[in-house]
């Protein structure tokens, strides 16, 4: 099973899911379900009881996830309509949390590690983005052409923003970067630049942007070249979306 | 020169200051609630912080204490969004900060405790215990593991400070359903805070029958720890890459060294005499050179 983590507000990663075999999508409103049960501690180290959750209203076993896209970086206060106003920063704090325990006990089965500060993966700090890329910085300006982009493996999409796409030069800076912090997917805010300008880094997006179907397609690929089927699962289908 | 940076009306740093100042040790406040002239100035050569028109260039900053608060509504919108935008470009300053530069503590190791299991995964690396825990949305789980247990705990799972709660068989535990929540064997024993400051160790027994001491009255008394303990102190310090930590620890009526959580930006003041001992120790350590490799 592949789960596909991301806020049910987000239509990329519903389709993502939907065009997907075998995939289920696992949102905050799952976590407000009877149903989970993880063990931590001493009694974690049994390997008897693998952990219950979870995804798309149904219950699983987390020795039956193959693998974990994620394109949350926390769990939000907005994300939680369905508890007391009052409430909601401390249960999406608490969510996220718990996921973030969850997502470490799964190890090589996240296709981006989370970190403490996302979901999604790490979160350094920009200049440090830049510096893998060896691309200058906006730094707090606001970018003149900016286009967000979503790297995943070695290709790069554009799935928002004007203007000309970016160079193939541009695309392996960014591919450079996402390699030297063994991210396979994320998304980034690049300043194309005008004529005379050159292109630089605006930022690095807290999770990945899953907008458009090359991405999508992209992520589903990048999932099934790489990452190790479970023994007796079947060989995924691709499904009419 | 070392670098402070929160509110002056926070004791733990303001005791630093006190001590640098008393010590003619060179320093900058960057105080939160006066912060008009401060920006954080992104050069093709990383993050320069400028101060009432001045570079405060990195290589004369021997360390940077961080104990930011979150403002919240206490600033108009306007500034909420640059004391923000502020906050955020100082941690990604002090996080690039070079490793000549002592940090106390670097941003991200700084987030380790967001998860408290997460962080039990290290502590029980280390050597600490760690007791039976249950992370469940499912009220027959808590309450087999209530019954269990006979008497569990529960707290938070994240960063949010909560009062801790003991909670036996019985117990109405329907609201699980609703958020993930953890629940702990209760661990009969006797409560200890260790403050670590680089290699230092600051040890004080605690005396409560509340299950929060923070929320119930307590005594305090100067201790050592046997010195294993101590030196898993210092291991686990140094893998969660933290200058400064609060562990709370509890010696266990099974004879056992339990640790609840790593605090990685501990509120030390209650526990340091009127001498400051803490807050000299960590002042001497933000002026001692490099960090340890």
């Amino acid at each position: 099973m592949i789960l596909v983590l991301a806020s049910q507000r987000d239509p990329g990663a519903a389709a993502l899911v939907a065009g997907w075999a075998g995939a289920r999508l696992l949102t905050p409103a799952d976590l407000s379900l009877p149903g989970w049960t993880l063990v931590a501690g001493p009694s974690s180290r049994t390997g008897r009881a693998p952990g219950r959750g979870i995804a798309d209203g149904e219950g699983f076993t987390d020795d039956g996830v193959r693998c974990l896209v994620s394109l949350l970086a926390g769990v939000e206060p907005g994300d939680l309509s369905w508890i007391a106003e009052e409430h909601r920063d401390y249960v999406a704090t608490e969510m996220t949390a718990f996921l973030g325990h969850w997502l470490a006990t799964l190890e090589g089965r996240c296709l981006v590690a989370p970190s403490h500060a996302s979901l999604a993966g790490p979160r350094p700090p920009t200049a440090v983005w830049a510096a893998a890329a060896d691309l200058p910085m906006t730094g707090g300006a606001q970018p003149v052409t900016p286009a967000v982009v979503t790297v995943v493996g070695g290709e790069v999409f554009r799935v928002a923003g004007e203007g000309p796409a970016p160079s193939s030069e541009v695309r392996r800076h960014l591919v450079r970067m996402a390699v030297s912090h063994g991210v396979p997917l994320l998304s980034a805010v690049v300043d194309l630049g005008g004529r005379d300008a050159l292109p630089r880094l605006h930022a690095v997006l807290p999770a990945p942007l899953a907008r458009t179907e090359p991405v999508r397609a992209a992520i589903r690929q990048l999932v099934d070249r790489t990452v190790p089927r479970l023994v007796g699962e079947p060989v995924r289908e691709e499904v009419a979306s | 020169m070392i670098v402070l940076h929160g509110l002056r009306t926070d004791t733990p740093l303001d005791d630093v200051r006190r001590v640098l100042a008393d010590r003619g040790t060179p320093y900058l406040f960057v105080d939160q609630a006066a912060c008009a002239d401060t920006v954080v100035r992104h050069t093709d050569d990383g993050l320069v912080l400028v101060v009432a028109g001045r570079e405060v260039p990195v290589g004369e900053v021997r360390g940077i204490y961080l104990r930011p608060y979150d403002l919240g509504d206490a600033v108009d919108a306007v500034e909420r969004v640059r004391l923000g935008r502020l906050a955020l470009d100082l941690r990604e300053w002090a996080e690039t900060a070079p490793p000549s530069v002592r940090v106390v503590n670097r941003p991200s190791a700084g987030l380790s405790n967001h998860s408290k299991p997460r962080q039990s995964r290290v502590i029980d690396a280390i050597g600490f215990a760690v007791p039976e825990t249950l992370l469940t949305t499912d009220p027959d789980a808590a309450a087999a593991f209530v019954a269990q247990h006979g008497r569990a705990i529960v707290k938070s799972i994240g960063g949010t400070r909560s009062i801790v709660r003991t909670v036996v068989p019985d117990d109405e535990l329907s609201a699980v359903r609703w958020c993930p929540t953890q629940l702990q064997r209760f661990v009969p024993g006797t409560e200890y805070r260790v403050h670590v400051v680089g290699e230092r160790l600051f040890t004080h027994r605690i005396r409560t029958e509340a299950v929060d001491y923070r929320y119930g009255g307590f005594g305090l008394e100067p201790d050592d720890l046997p010195e294993a303990v101590a030196q898993r102190c210092r291991a686990l310090t140094a893998a969660l890459g933290l200058e400064l930590a609060g562990i709370d620890l509890r010696f266990g009526d099974d004879g056992r060294w339990y640790c609840w959580e790593v605090n990685t930006s501990p509120a030390y003041t209650c526990f340091d005499g009127g001498d400051r001992v803490i807050a000299t120790a960590l002042a001497e350590h933000l002026a001692s050179g490099p960090v340890r490799g």
